[in-house]
């Protein structure tokens, strides 16, 4: 019971961290660790199916992608 | 006890809400998204978890009178976040376009620009 | 300014007045952890003795809900194609020939030692522990969706290490896309040889089989391991897209 109420806490406050980070190459680590935290919740909630397709999804699959994204889209007036 | 899960979905789907609407980036929108999406999955969850029960995997020793949480919600979560993340992956693919075409990612600026 | 603050303000409203019914609904939910389902379908009574399945989560999504799932696997589709589809080249735009800017004396960074000696053995471990967890879906935590994403993460490790070139060999976007298609198609004929022998579509029709082994559950573990070849084509597809993205074509070896 303690466990489960650490892990909603701290999804909520992963949560509030991701939006708040603005800058998105920053966002994205923190975003792979908020998908961490998420899966360590339905993992919690006896949802091991959940937990595994979390993990694969939020803390791989999407940040890859949109790293791949970042990158493509660099300013070139802005490196000196 | 009784009422983190339910606020917590709750409080998930506002904060990223709030992302979303002040974002000035187009990337960083689509992360907070995501973020409303993840509060509907610990909604999901969190509605269908029943006290003491076990994982719906019926594989090993188990007591005989046991109960399991509710795997019909776990199936729709489960198919629900591969499915949200292609969605992202299309919604990224246009940013990469309206980046070639616009160059610029703040949504006010792409907003303003269309007058 | 005074807009932008009208806007913020009509914002925080918005969300408090959200906050609050969302806030007033979800504390008159059941309380925490008395779910009490409709009585009368037992989900785990009929799993194991009907269809000798012991993943619910696998039989309701693909025995007593598969048509959802049928559905989900084609937003899936869909999303992918729409990605080819926006990230095509338009008949404007010329080959990408030049490659990335650089800032003036910097060279490209090369991939980490330590991730190129890594990779080699990591990512074929990751691939069979996709097609492991794959091909249990039916009897232990996993399934079609989840190792379609282990797998398709697990070969974009290759580009990370690699780059471009050996990514591009290693995953062949034409034949991914064919491939997602035709198990995307394969989910369908099973549905519909249920059709034809005179059952509902998508009725599990085959043997049961032994709880515990490979091939029980009828055609749970058909359409899980069709499902999970559309979903792990479909993502090697969307990595491949992107990456194509960030490579200057015309230059390095043939894809």
């Amino acid at each position: 019971m303690a466990l489960q109420l650490g892990s909603y806490i701290l999804v909520a406050i992963g949560a509030l961290m991701v939006v708040l980070t603005r800058r998105p190459e920053r966002q994205v680590l923190v975003y792979s660790l908020y998908g961490l935290l998420l899966s360590l919740l339905f993992l919690v909630i006896r949802a091991p199916d959940v937990a595994l397709s979390e993990l694969a999804v939020g803390s791989v699959a999407i940040p890859l992608a949109i790293l791949v994204t970042l990158s493509k889209m660099r300013d070139p007036e802005r490196l000196q | 006890m009784d009422k983190v899960p339910y606020l917590t979905a709750g409080w998930v789907f506002l904060a990223g809400l709030y992302g979303m609407a002040t974002s000035r980036n187009l990337v960083h929108q689509v992360m907070c998204l995501s973020v409303v999406q993840s509060a509907t999955y610990v909604l999901l969850l969190a509605s269908g978890y029943r006290e003491g029960g076990l994982a719906p995997i019926m594989i090993g020793a188990r007591p005989d009178n046991a109960t399991f949480v509710d795997p019909v919600v776990q199936a729709l979560a489960l198919t629900d976040i591969v499915v949200g993340a292609a969605v992202t992956a299309l919604l990224l693919a246009i940013i990469i376009r309206v980046w070639r075409v616009k160059h610029v990612l703040d949504p006010d600026a792409l907003t303003r620009d269309e007058s | 300014m005074s807009g932008a603050r009208l806007r913020h303000g009509f914002l925080l409203a918005g969300l408090v007045g959200l906050g609050l019914l969302l806030g007033w609904s979800l504390l008159n939910l059941h309380p925490y952890g008395e779910f009490h389902g409709p009585d009368e379908i037992r989900i785990e009574a009929i799993a194991l003795h009907e269809r000798h399945v012991t993943n619910l989560d696998a039989f309701v999504n693909f025995d007593l809900r598969a048509l959802d799932t049928l559905g989900e696997e084609f937003i899936f589709f869909t999303a992918i194609v729409g990605l080819s589809l926006v990230l095509r080249r338009l008949p404007g735009e010329a080959e990408e020939g030049k490659s990335l800017p650089l800032a003036a004396g910097r060279s490209a960074p090369e991939p980490d030692e330590l991730t190129r000696w890594i990779t080699p053995a990591y990512v074929p471990a990751l691939v069979v522990f996709g097609l492991y967890v794959l091909i249990h879906g039916h009897l232990t935590p996993g399934g079609g969706f989840q190792a379609g994403a282990i797998i398709g993460s697990a070969l974009a490790m290759i580009y990370v290490a690699f780059g471009y070139s050996a990514f591009s060999h290693t995953v062949d976007q034409e034949r991914t896309e064919v491939v997602e298609a035709a198990a995307a198609a394969c989910y369908i004929a099973t549905g519909l040889t249920a059709l034809a022998i005179g059952a509902s579509f998508l009725t599990n029709i085959l043997p049961v089989g032994e709880t515990g082994r490979l091939y029980s559950a009828g055609t749970i573990w058909i359409l899980n391991d069709v499902s999970g070849a559309a979903v792990s084509f479909g993502f090697l597809t969307m990595m491949a897209e992107f990456i194509s993205q960030t490579h200057h074509r015309g230059s390095g070896a043939g894809g």
